[in-house]
């Protein structure tokens, strides 16, 4: 009665024939709430920016076909392909080193390489208006190191634990067939890594196409990207048809990325299946020296910049000091851009951030357990629909939801609580990514041994799936909360001077010149990386080994 | 046979950090000849293949190919093959992409390519393959592609790591002939690293048993065979039984026999009783020693039998002994076990 494994070995939930009927009511059931949570704050502002296209004005479109705009569209392009040559150029060597030694502290360089990618990108973009002495805050190698900074962890990642399980015998067949190691590279190592390397870079050049934080305060407001002119159209000029063509155009290219990314990682699943880690100790000093390199070109693209703005945090005129901390608890002067003490803005984020991950939690939950009980065709619509707000930049997010709650009955652009919503959008496919794959690595064995001994539905869920599921829940939520406490793109949209999170504050400050603003923003980002590191490493202690997808 | 000594390995040490593998290994290959190196899994064959090959650096010793020092020389100038259990066919290119791969790297004109490649797998019995993705072929087959591959370039010598181990034995005897075949028709001499005495002794001019990373012994399989010299190459080819006796003043008894004196020192010494000196019987007046059957098994055409002597007068010890017999004999069966002294040899350790 109960089936068990299809041919493809993927998962079928075992539901007695009789009992089908009252299953498909349960899963309707557990759907309404995602389905009214995504549909009205992600696909009706999605619909609302798309109706907004379709009548342009004259001058709007004299606008779209501009010198301007063509040259953003083209920085844009540019910096993106520059930003992911570079990214992966630096990310190769450190990736190799990862995955061909094993060294103490291995783990610690591998965990190390992505703090940065969960940093906020505005604390990314104040780590990178000064390094050291050195302004190369207004040059455009500030946001290309940026990019790299922010990136070189997807490179890394991915591919140094692939390469750990590529078998180098492959690679010494070769050189015993008469393969110099430059050819090896060549025609062995590169063409392996190929579905890996086009699949990082499909990301990398995703992210840095539509980078928002990091060009929109690095950029001096010359440089633009798509996505900084969403927004200056949006909000500083208000032309609101403009903003939404260049959304979608945005929306278009981020879709053709993903769908190459989508499918380099298919193609990698066949190419290797082994989990052999193959990694050596590095014996001979020819293989010290190299490690030592390429650990040297992590601290050096990673470490100084973090440093560096630690280190101006703490100094004040031209002494070392707490006072840009002590100046977070101070009444905002009259020179200051802030309505309000920093200390409630920072509660302010935390509040939002609360909010967010429990109602991303909530509604994630839910629309795992939906996702774990469709098949077929609806199953994939719904997986697609899932990750959506991961494909829509913030930035559309944004737009969206301002366009959308603008208008009576629903004018709520004046209130708060439209911010936690857009943070919990965000966190939304975090919660499902983690939880989902554990419900469907539940061996169906399980179930229906609980079944077979009595359990009812409600049972069994208790029994066997709650104790599973609750840690990748938890992952899914700290996500959520970490995404919510640094997002900067759809916040910057809704975010009222009364009302301010940690990252919008950042960016008044950073946009108001003057040593004290700079000092407390510089503080400010420190201790914006301090709540995300605490959410992030609570994440990792909670989480035991690998759980879900991140 | 040509004499022409091919490989000149003297003295080679070779470990991972204070770990030392392998340890002073002398070994002479003469061109077109196969030898088989022989030993248990863990003691030091593969890191004795990696050093020769060049993706090992030994600790100390020489290695010299036709006369020219190699010790220090880049793997990929060395021109040797290496075909190794898991075949490691490169999984991105094709059949005839992977044969073709070694023959690319001398810059072979892609004519000439081409054809070596299709004589090549002419030669493997593969003469379609050359298309094919790595993926739809067979174990069998992924280890024909891998030895066309490893013949391509034209090398003097390859060095077998257990190429065949991971087949199952009807394929492996199969596969194992025609392996030999095609290098004998190539004219290439092998080094091939083995953990099974039958294959060795099938396929090679000469055996070496290793163990513990020294050859203890370098032989034809006919004299390895006929006189093993120590307990363990003995133990280690498992033909026939291994048995601890107590000599006195040179002699000693074995299942109520007298052995020949002079088959050990004084003390207890190991001696090979070879199969075909071991007779079993049911009846009890035949004035053999009296004996149990632990297990029989069977050999193709004949059984094994395991026998447990029983201690009888003269007998200081319980042992086991092999006899061939024609039908298959129960666990527990009572037995008398007659043993000609003659054929028994004496063992060194």
């Amino acid at each position: 009665m109960a089936e068990s494994t299809n041919a493809a070995g993927s998962y079928v939930t075992s539901t007695p024939m009789t009992r089908r009927g009252s299953s498909q009511r349960t899963t309707a059931l557990l759907g309404v709430v995602p389905a009214v949570f995504i549909g009205a704050f992600l696909l009706l502002p999605l619909a609302v920016i798309f109706r907004e296209t379709l009548t342009l004005s004259r001058s709007s479109i004299t606008t779209l076909t501009g010198p301007s705009v063509r040259s953003v569209v083209w920085f844009t392009t540019w910096q993106a392909a520059v930003s992911t040559a570079l990214t992966l150029i630096i990310g190769l060597p450190i990736a190799w080193a990862l995955a061909r030694f094993r060294f103490r502290g291995r783990q610690l360089v591998r965990a190390a390489v992505t703090v940065p990618f969960v940093l906020p990108t505005v604390v990314v973009a104040s780590a990178f208006t000064r390094i050291g002495s050195l302004e190369i805050g207004t040059s455009v190698w500030a946001i290309l190191w940026a990019h790299v900074f922010f990136n070189v962890a997807v490179v890394v990642r991915s591919l140094s634990g692939y390469w750990a399980r590529l078998d180098p015998a492959i690679e010494e067949q070769a050189r015993v067939l008469g393969a110099s190691q430059v050819n090896v590279f060549r025609r062995i190592t590169l063409p392996r890594l190929q579905p890996v390397l086009l699949s990082a870079a499909a990301i990398v050049f995703l992210f840095t196409f539509s980078s928002f934080g990091v060009v929109l305060l690095l950029g001096g407001g010359r440089r633009a990207t798509i996505e900084t002119e969403v927004w200056r159209y949006a909000t500083q000029r208000t032309e609101f048809e403009v903003a939404a063509v260049l959304a979608l155009l945005q929306l278009l290219v981020v879709g053709v990325m993903l769908w190459v990314a989508g499918r380099a990682g298919h193609k990698q699943r066949h190419v290797d299946g082994v989990t052999v880690d193959h990694a050596v100790a590095p014996e001979s000093w020819r293989h010290r020296t190299q490690l030592g390199a390429c650990l040297a070109l992590a601290l050096v693209v990673i470490g100084v910049p973090l440093v560096s703005l630690v280190g101006r945090s703490l100094r004040s005129g031209n002494a070392w000091s707490a006072a840009n901390y002590l100046r977070l608890f101070d009444d905002p002067g009259p020179s200051s851009p802030l309505a309000d003490p920093i200390w409630q803005i920072v509660a302010n984020s935390v509040w939002f951030a609360v909010l967010a991950s429990v109602l991303a939690a909530g509604t994630g939950l839910l629309a795992a357990m939906v996702l774990h009980r469709v098949r077929g065709r609806l199953a994939v619509l719904l997986d697609g629909l899932v990750l959506l707000p991961l494909g829509a930049s913030a930035v559309m997010l944004g737009l969206g939801l301002l366009l959308t709650f603008d208008t009576d009955p629903f004018d709520w652009r004046a209130s708060w609580f439209l911010i936690p919503v857009a943070h919990a959008l965000v966190g939304f496919p975090f919660v499902v990514r983690s939880v989902l794959p554990m419900l469907r690595n539940i061996e169906p064995g399980l179930r229906e041994a609980a079944a077979i001994l009595g359990a009812s539905p409600r049972q069994v869920w208790r029994s066997v799936d709650e104790p599973i599921v609750r840690r990748a829940f938890g992952v899914g939520a700290g996500f959520a909360f970490a995404v919510s406490v640094g997002e900067f793109g759809a916040t910057s949209f809704l975010a009222r001077p009364q009302r301010l999170t940690m990252p919008t504050a950042i960016f008044r400050l950073l946009g108001r010149p003057g040593a004290v603003t700079y000092g407390q923003a510089m503080a400010l980002s420190v201790v914006l990386m301090l709540v995300t590191a605490t959410a992030i490493l609570l994440i990792e202690r909670g989480r035991g080994g690998a759980v879900g997808d991140f | 046979m040509t004499s022409k000594e091919l490989l000149h390995v003297a003295g080679l040490c070779a470990g991972y950090g204070d770990n030392q593998v392998v340890s002073d290994i002398d070994l002479e290959v003469n061109a077109g000849e196969i030898v088989a190196i022989l030993g248990p899994s863990g003691c030091g064959k593969s890191t004795l293949l990696r050093s020769l090959v060049g993706l090992h650096q030994p600790s100390s010793g020489t290695v010299h190919l036709g006369g020219q020092d190699i010790t220090n020389m880049a793997v990929h100038q060395r021109r040797l093959g290496l075909m190794s259990q898991s075949g490691h066919l490169f999984p991105h290119l094709t059949v005839a992409q992977n044969v073709a791969f070694g023959l690319e790297m001398q810059a072979a004109h892609a004519d000439s390519t081409a054809d070596r490649v299709s004589r090549l797998l002419d030669l493997v019995s593969l003469n379609d393959f050359g298309p094919r993705t790595i993926d739809t072929l067979s174990g069998g087959q992924a280890q024909r592609v891998a030895l066309a591959r490893t013949l391509a370039p034209g090398p003097n010598l390859v060095l077998l790591d257990e190429p065949l181990s991971g087949l199952d034995r009807a394929l492996r005897d199969e596969l194992a002939h025609e392996m030999i075949g095609s290098l004998r028709h190539e004219g290439i001499a092998a080094i091939m690293v083995t953990h099974d005495p039958d294959e060795a002794f099938t396929v090679a001019d000469r055996v070496a048993i290793m163990n513990d990373g020294r050859l203890v012994s370098i032989a034809s399989p006919d004299v390895l065979r006929s006189n093993p010299g120590t307990s363990f190459v003995a133990r280690f080819l498992g033909l026939d039984a291994v048995v601890e006796v107590d000599f006195d003043h040179g002699s000693a008894m074995l299942a109520g026999q007298p052995l020949p004196i002079g088959l050990g020192d004084d003390g207890r010494q190991p001696v090979l009783v070879p199969t075909k000196a071991v007779e079993v019987s049911f009846d009890a007046t035949s004035g053999g020693c009296p004996g149990t059957v632990l297990r029989s098994r069977f050999l193709g055409d004949r059984y094994q039998v395991a026998v447990r002597l029983g201690s009888s007068p003269g007998t200081t010890q319980v042992e086991t002994l092999f006899a061939a017999v024609d039908k298959p004999l129960q666990p527990g069966q009572r037995v008398t076990v007659t043993v000609d002294a003659s054929l028994v040899l004496g063992l060194n350790g």
